[in-house]
């Protein structure tokens, strides 16, 4: 089984096997385009202690059947329902899990941006808005009238 | 300074949003004025609005804020048929108002041949009324309302005091 050198932003070496950092359609087609590599690739946008976590998810997947294409991409209340191990993996920090999110959005990792962004709507669901600025640290910077408009205005649409 | 919601990139904000039901997403445009005036979670609420325009306005026209109703009425231009007869029985005036600024016909007749008026008449609804009558006035229709004061009459036997009164005022 073939290896290969990730570089992170703060210069750490991480070797990782080729089939599980080709979950990533960055690198894969990258090691496509220059064929053999011996250097380590550099990934500037992700530090260390992300890229660990990054290449723990991949690791973890990389046997996953390849994502078949979304054909009801449009249609609305996709489900948020993450399966066990992924939902222990992203029992993190919110920063952390930001950073995943980014993460996953440069390499191009669908299947890990989708967990991530489903663990942020799950955080989201169900609550008021001000469970939300509490959750995320939001500043409320509306008037209290113009918070008391807006609440009337939503209020049509509450469960 | 950590990395927080605010601080994600548009796209995957979208992505997110994408996983929300409706409550939520007007949940979130509430947090904030960043998220309020965020134009993918105001398109995606408009959306979910425009899936389901009718149903929607007709449950914001009876409970709901004016803002909301307009919301609903500027994406589709047109009231749904019925729709400002349903306002007159149950609705407020101010509903009736927005409707009609929005182009709700006065002449529309419901299965019993009656107009808006006269289901507000005839449902004692004096706000709507008012309103309904306030209109056909200043559009010189004033044949909505004095036919014979035969509302007068629907009002007094039904002892909508207040109605009869209301409608003395026009017809006199």
């Amino acid at each position: 089984m073939s290896e290969i050198k990730l570089l992170s932003s703060d210069q750490a070496t991480i070797t990782v096997q080729k089939e599980v950092a080709e979950r990533s359609i960055l690198i894969k087609n990258m090691l496509e385009d220059v064929g053999e590599v011996t250097e380590a690739i550099p990934i500037p946008n992700v530090n260390e202690s992300v890229l660990k976590k990054v290449i723990e998810w991949c690791e973890h997947h990389k046997g996953d059947p390849p994502a078949q294409a979304d054909d009801d991409s449009d249609s609305r209340k996709k489900s948020t329902d993450i399966d066990e191990w992924d939902q222990k993996f992203m029992q993190v920090d919110q920063e952390m899990l930001f950073e995943i999110i980014l993460a996953a959005n440069y390499l191009d990792i669908k299947p890990l941006l989708d967990v991530g962004c489903k663990t942020v709507a799950n955080m989201i669901k169900g609550k008021s808005p001000d469970e939300i600025r509490k959750t995320f640290n939001i500043q409320n910077d509306f008037t209290p009238e113009e918070e008391e408009q807006i609440r009337r205005e939503n209020e049509w649409a509450e469960e | 300074m950590a990395l927080n919601l605010l601080q994600l990139p548009l796209e995957i904000l979208y992505l997110i949003i994408e996983y929300l039901p409706i409550s939520s997403l007007c949940s979130l445009s509430g947090t904030c004025r960043s998220l309020n005036s965020n134009k993918f979670l105001i398109c995606a609420i408009d959306a979910y609005i425009a899936s389901d325009i009718h149903g929607i306005l007709l449950g914001v026209a009876l409970t709901g804020p004016p803002a909301t109703m307009r919301r609903c009425l500027d994406i589709d231009r047109a009231t749904p048929k019925g729709f400002l007869h349903l306002l007159a029985h149950k609705g407020t005036g101010v509903a009736v108002q927005i409707a009609l600024d929005y182009g709700a016909s006065l002449d529309e007749v419901d299965r019993f041949r009656y107009s808006p008026l006269e289901r507000a008449v005839r449902c004692g609804n004096v706000e709507t009324a008012r309103v309904l009558l306030g209109t056909a006035a200043a559009l010189g229709r004033s044949t909505l309302y004095d036919d014979g004061s035969k509302f007068v009459r629907i009002a007094r036997r039904r002892r909508y005091g207040e109605m009869e009164e209301l409608l003395l005022n026009f017809t006199r």
